[in-house]
């Protein structure tokens, strides 16, 4: 498991942490999309339009 | 178990490729609910029109998967895919230009549900089970799910922004051509040297009763039903239940909360998916997959007893969404380490089945017995009593190889 796992791995190379966190800041970035108004109001249309069913 | 023939493709190449298709074929119809609202306005219809369309789609899936995959399994993943990406794009255009309720049907329904047959996991998992070694073959299914969790975690917002700039019959087309991009991806997962031969004799009609006569293939599909269960029914059923319950509990009234769940459900799901790929190689992936099951038990009943707040509803979506998908790699996983990967594809295909018809039950018994009670305590209760049972299913599962007389 500590082959890969970040933290628990000290022989983790540097690439493999680079990857991590672009993977992390990508994951960040679109958790952001979902704060922008019009995906929010598209989202909360969208559950209204599943109580309809 | 049989991967003694050479791989045509390499770790590297099934990995990429195979999640690239699986992002894309996952994550575009993921945001299908954005366009109720916008095409049946646009239409003149009712909602029922669009909810019939993506019903049938979901079934269309889950009833041809199994078939999918055996056609894979005899002719090849590569004209399976090729034919999926075609229907994929092809439906996405047919719903953006008819206006013919039947038409849009068989464009929405039909078309992409055969397409999400051919593209979506258990065809790629089928190539990642003949080139990649047992030994890396979980941390790969759960790399490719995860590939699939972002998807849906990231087409979500896309789609929503190209239905505000474009409108949503332009965004359709779009998505069309983002889905033909599936017909060369395949061309990358092409196994040149795929023959129905190997791995033994076994046929396809003995391959399905071998597997069906299986105990722990039963219980699989059993584990299976309750995934597609419960996560259908909180996909479906979160908001409006958070919308009731805002009478008693002002805070979690309004859009966002809402939203951010669902974003939260998306984000750790990457995450989830991953680390059981990764845990699944080391641990017995029966255990990880109880824990799972009875994980998401706990979770709800906490969710139901602690008084419901923004952050209680937050920390649910992230909990629920660590464990959301993390089954697939475990139980695909299972199914290969037991049959072996010459019917892999329609294997996974059956027990996505039962998953299906478990989101069909979720969904459907959801609203119903919401409508008979006026509450949705009797479903809640009976997504963690089966929690509980998915979790002891899955307790006597044997990982081990099937011995045939043939192969013994």
């Amino acid at each position: 498991m500590g082959k890969y796992l970040f933290l628990s791995d000290t022989s983790a190379s540097w690439k493999k942490r680079l990857g991590y966190l672009i993977a992390a800041l990508v994951l960040a970035l679109v958790f952001a999309l979902y704060s922008i108004p019009e995906v929010v109001i598209g989202l909360a249309n969208q559950a209204w339009a599943m109580c309809g069913w | 178990m049989n991967t003694a023939r050479t791989p045509s493709l390499s770790l590297v190449q099934v990995l990429v490729f195979g999640s690239l298709m699986v992002t894309l074929s996952m994550g575009i119809r993921h945001g299908f609910g954005l366009f109720n609202l916008p095409i049946t306005s646009a239409n003149g219809w009712g909602r029922e029109t669009y909810a019939l369309a993506i019903a049938l789609q979901n079934l269309v899936w889950g009833f041809a998967q199994p078939v999918a995959g055996a056609l894979a399994d005899r002719y090849g993943p590569f004209k399976i895919m090729v034919i999926g990406g075609l229907l994929y794009g092809l439906g996405l255009i047919g719903m953006a230009l008819t206006s013919d309720p039947f038409l849009f049907n068989l464009a929405g329904g039909l078309s992409i549900g055969i397409g999400l047959a051919a593209t979506t996991y258990s065809v790629v998992y089928g190539i990642l089970g003949r080139n990649v070694s047992a030994e890396k073959r979980v941390w790969a299914m759960g790399i490719t799910a995860a590939a699939g969790s972002f998807g849906q975690f990231l087409m979500m917002p896309l789609e929503q922004g190209l239905i505000s700039s474009f409108g949503a019959n332009e965004a359709l087309i779009y998505l069309g051509l983002l889905a033909s991009l599936m017909i060369p991806l395949a061309f990358f997962l092409r196994e040149s040297n795929f023959s129905t031969n190997q791995g033994g004799n076994q046929t396809i009609s003995e391959a399905l009763r071998e597997a069906m006569g299986n105990r722990n293939f039963r219980f699989l599909m059993m584990g299976y039903f309750v995934c597609g269960f419960q996560v259908v029914f909180i996909t479906l059923h979160l908001a409006p239940y958070l919308k009731d319950m805002s009478l008693k509990y002002p805070e979690i009234n309004g859009a966002t909360v809402a939203t951010t769940a669902l974003a939260l459900i998306g984000l750790f799901n990457v995450i989830g998916t991953y680390y059981a790929g990764v845990l699944g190689q080391r641990f017995p992936k029966r255990f990880l997959l109880s824990g799972i099951y009875i994980t998401r038990s706990v979770a709800i009943s906490l969710f139901l007893l602690i008084p419901l707040s923004a952050t209680s509803t937050y920390v649910f979506a992230a909990v629920m969404g660590v464990l959301w998908l993390s089954t697939i790699p475990l139980t695909n996983a299972i199914v290969a380490q037991i049959f072996g990967v010459k019917y892999l594809t329609m294997l996974s295909g059956l027990v996505f089945f039962s998953h299906q018809l478990g989101s069909f039950c979720g969904a459907y018994f959801g609203g119903y017995l919401y409508d008979l009670t006026g509450s949705y305590q009797i479903v809640w209760g009976i997504a963690i009593a089966l929690g509980v049972f998915a979790c002891l299913i899955n307790l006597p599962i044997r990982e081990e190889p099937l011995v045939r007389p043939a192969m013994a």
